[in-house]
């Protein structure tokens, strides 16, 4: 049985319809990111769940309970926003005890409580301070101890890494996986950010216009993406126009080449697709007539360990991106003509 | 966003609230307009258009108003165009000195300065005079207005750019700081017109009379004419603020108060 | 010989301190003369008899009638500031409050402006025309069959004079506090809501603790407006409720036999009860604004 269940939510503003019967499950103690573009509505379906939001239709379930019509108050869910969020006019312990003061708990579990959890996110030694005397990643790992200490039913994180740098953004990230994972609590973590939701997420949930693009753990979403839209917008992808061939060979004909593409097999000859290459599957090679598309590197983008080259495809302006060890893509001289291999396995291919 | 916000309470507070506001113009409107028995009419303002004491007032302030303006202008831009510029250590004196008037009420240094200042008769005696009180009562608007604006300004800048094509200080407060600050003097100077215009506590103990000195006179002997005039009181002070709002839209519309309590 | 660095030789290098000088002179001689000089004066009036320094005036402030006008000015400004902090800092909300109509904020804006402006003798003619022995509302109210100053109520009388003040306080509350209130995050009313607070949790918790500093200097403007008002008073009441100013002006203006000194401590103790007032606002500022980013 599903933990939390969203039963066919749906909200509109006006004339806009940010929701279209969106139904998500989730299993206990599971790390699952919403992770789409802005404006996707992932973040009034979050406000929903936290009771912020009421949904026009669809139902809130948690634990076999319709939590729909609750009060935020009531719902026994630790939030953490984007920025900001603290009290300003408390210390990170008197942040941290809020939950349990207005819950009338007795000064010392409060005291003990907010010790543990500033020590799990390791702010033990910083509790009497301010919030303005905090970094930015020390005030949103006060937001987070202050979520946790309620022993929440639910984590919902509404972006809390997005106004970070990026290197205390990945710090943190990974810091909120180990937290999630020690102390089991399920969790909804909001992001536009794909990077951050497949490294740290069970499931990706991709949303986009108010709809469920794809439901699926990172390395299927990264891997397999349901549509092209998924394929976008997880990872980076060259994008070609093809036509299968031929169904029963795996044959697929892009940019006037017949190529190979395995997941062509059972595809009807003639159907348009969208050839899909991930750029750690292309290789580059010396120009020969075996090679499966040539073309002209235009373009080289170095990032440490690996460098890529953007290959401008012969016989018009698409491209392909390829990524290399950068000691490999050093012998490659812009200009040059080059093969374009992979191997069949690797194309993805969407129906157009 | 969406949960239902009950502005039922609110909305009957504000209403109460505006009420309050609202009655005693109307009332005093009804009231101006009251002929005695059951006549209304505009008698009052038909009397009071031809006193020519109602001008030489009316007059009088507006004049007082502009000098106030002119005098307070030329003492505090160049002191504040140089504090921006040059002397920021001496911020913390010019916020001291700019609530000053605040910790001393008008009706003692109204005192303070009978006492000290009892000649020459063309200083203390006649109406212009009140300018001298009237500034100190302008200033800390003035000086917030113009700190504010020159803030905004880019000063170093601007000066070193006018002073690399050559200009002179003179020249560059006049052609550049000045015109650049507009909006700032222009919220400025309203503010201190509805000082000035309203100011009675020094007009009266120094017996000058003053538009607002002329409406309590005024007041001992016809009620309703008092009304009238109370009515285009007010009427001054809302054009000035509705002056100080529309110059105030290009930067941070900025209302204060001065007022003459 | 020491090495200084070479400085760039325009005018604005050269500008040292005669330039401040210049620039600054005309600004504080004039303040000096007519603010600080004026108030020194005072000091001086009050403490130097005929025969050398005395303490004769500035002890005549304990007699009764100055006693009373003291009391009744400190009483008048903290009622009519409580007054002001609670109807403007309500009216503030209030129009903050999300669905509240569009334009509704400017209006109240503009009027505040207005009305926060609109001060003293007119004020005082415009209430007695409204509530006066004979003002509208009072006939109005006496046709329907109530008598309003037959049930005590008088517009000449510490009620009367905060009931006017309020014309002037409350919008200048609202003018003072609109900021501090749009500073309030949702955020904070969110997080405080998601963790089970009630709102009336967060406002004794999270709300007002975060207003409180505003909320304090809001008081103490209001307080020092309402205290050195003079004109309304003096308009509404000629005398009939002994306020300081209106003392301070019949003493200047010859109305009352007593010497110039007593004005100048009379004076000199309204400067006093600003300092100590903001002496008490300093310290208590200090202690509720722990938090605050400095």
């Amino acid at each position: 049985m599903s933990y939390l269940q969203l039963d066919a939510v749906a909200k509109h503003y006006g004339s806009r319809t940010v929701l279209r019967d969106v139904s998500i499950d989730l299993k206990a103690g599971e790390f699952v990111s919403l992770l789409g573009p802005s404006g996707c509505g992932k973040t009034t379906l979050l406000r929903i769940v936290a009771g912020f939001d009421q949904p026009d239709s669809g139902r809130v379930v948690l634990e076999g309970r319709d939590i729909s019509g609750l009060a935020p108050a009531k719902r026994q869910m630790g939030m953490v926003f984007q920025a900001y969020s603290l009290f300003p006019n408390m210390t990170a312990q008197e942040n941290v005890q809020f939950g349990l003061r207005v819950r009338r708990q007795d000064a010392a579990a409060q005291q003990k409580r907010a010790r543990e959890v500033l020590e799990l996110v390791g702010l033990a030694e910083h509790a009497q301070k301010y919030p303005h005397q905090l970094s930015g990643g020390q005030q949103q790992r006060v937001a987070l101890a202050r979520a946790l200490a309620i022993s929440p039913a639910l984590l919902l994180l509404d972006e809390p890494l997005s106004a970070l740098d990026a290197k205390v953004r990945v710090q943190l990230r990974d810091e909120i996986r180990r937290i999630q994972q020690e102390t089991g609590v399920t969790t909804l973590f909001v992001t536009h950010d794909q990077e951050e939701a497949l490294s740290i997420s069970d499931r990706v949930v991709v949303m986009h216009d108010g709809v469920l693009a794809q439901v699926g753990e990172p390395a299927a979403i990264y891997g397999e993406p349901a549509n092209i839209f998924v394929a976008r917008f997880v990872g980076a992808v060259a994008e070609l126009p093809g036509v299968v061939a031929d169904g029963s060979g795996g044959m697929v004909t892009v940019l006037g080449r017949q190529v190979a593409a395995s997941r062509a097999r059972g595809m009807a000859a003639g159907t348009r697709v969208y050839f899909l290459l991930r750029p750690e599957t292309v290789r580059l090679g010396p120009p020969d007539a075996a090679g499966m598309l040539h073309g002209t590197v235009i373009a080289r983008t170095f990032f440490g360990a690996l460098t890529s080259l953007k290959v401008e495809i012969t016989g018009g302006t698409d491209c392909v991106t390829a990524a290399m060890a950068s000691g490999d893509a050093a012998n490659i001289a812009i200009g040059s003509t080059v093969s374009v291999n992979w191997d069949p396995d690797s194309p993805r291919l969407l129906v157009a | 966003m969406s949960r239902p916000t009950h502005n039922l309470i609110p909305g009957l507070g504000l209403g109460v609230i505006g009420l309050y506001f609202v009655i005693p113009l109307v009332a005093t409107g009804a009231f101006s307009l009251w002929e005695g028995g059951d006549k209304y009419g505009l008698a009052a303002y038909a009397a009071l258009i031809h006193q020519p004491k109602l001008w030489q007032s009316l007059g009088l302030s507006v004049r007082l108003a502009i000098q106030t303006i002119l005098v307070g202008l030329v003492v505090l831009v160049p002191a504040v165009f140089w504090l921006n510029l040059r002397v920021q250590r001496l911020r913390p004196l010019f916020d001291f000195l700019s609530v000053l008037p605040f910790v001393v009420p008008p009706i003692a240094l109204v005192a303070g300065m009978t006492t000290l200042y009892t000649g020459p008769d063309w200083f203390v005696g006649t109406a212009n005079y009140l300018v001298v009180p009237y500034v100190i009562l302008a200033l800390p608007y003035t000086y917030r207005a113009l700190d504010v604006g020159m803030r905004a300004l880019d000063l170093k800048t601007l000066t070193e750019a006018s002073q690399s094509l050559g200009a002179g200080w003179m020249t560059l407060i006049l052609r550049v700081v000045v015109p650049n600050l507009t909006t700032a003097l222009i919220g400025a100077a309203l503010l201190t017109i509805a000082i000035v215009m309203g100011e009675f506590t020094f007009a009266n103990i120094l017996l000058f009379n003053t538009f607002a000195v002329y409406i309590d006179y005024v007041g001992q002997t016809s009620a309703t004419q008092a009304a009238a005039l109370t009515l285009l009181s007010f009427l001054i002070t809302w054009l000035a603020m509705l002056g100080v709002l529309f110059t105030g839209r290009g930067g941070r519309g900025q209302v204060q108060i001065g007022g003459a309590r | 010989m020491s090495l200084r660095p070479v400085k760039s030789a325009g005018p604005l290098a050269r500008s040292g301190g005669l330039f401040t000088l210049v620039f600054m002179a005309p600004f504080l001689l004039y303040v000096t003369a007519f603010l600080i000089l004026p108030t020194l004066m005072l000091l001086a009036t009050a403490f130097l008899g005929k025969h050398g320094p005395t303490l004769h005036y500035v002890a005549s402030l304990g007699q009764g009638q100055t006693v009373v006008a003291f009391r009744n000015s400190i009483e008048l400004s903290a009622l009519a500031a409580l007054v002001g902090l609670v109807v403007g800092g309500l009216a503030a909300y209030f129009v903050l409050r999300p669905g509240m109509p569009r334009g509704l904020r400017s209006l109240v804006t503009t009027f505040g402006a207005v009305a926060a402006n609109f001060a003293g003798v007119p004020l005082a003619f415009a209430f007695i025309a409204t509530l006066g022995s004979l003002g509208m509302i009072t006939v109005w109210f006496k046709d329907i069959g109530v008598n309003l100053y037959g049930m005590g109520f008088t517009l000449y009388s510490m009620p009367g004079l905060v009931l006017v003040y309020a014309y002037f306080q409350v919008p200048l509350m609202i003018i003072v506090i609109t900021p501090a209130l749009e500073a309030l995050r949702r955020e904070w009313r969110e997080a405080a809501e998601n963790l089970g607070a009630s709102t009336w949790d967060y406002w004794r918790h999270v709300g007002l603790p975060i207003l409180l500093p505003s909320l304090l200097s809001a008081y103490i403007l209001l307080f020092g407006n309402a205290f050195s008002a003079y004109a309304t008073p003096y308009a509404l009441t000629s005398g009939i409720v002994a306020l300081v100013p209106v003392e301070i002006s019949n003493v200047l203006s010859g109305n009352v036999m007593v010497s110039q000194q007593t004005g100048a401590a009379l004076a000199l103790g309204m400067i006093v009860v600003m300092v100590v007032v903001m002496g008490i606002y300093a310290l208590i500022a200090r202690r509720v604004g722990r938090w605050v980013k400095r």
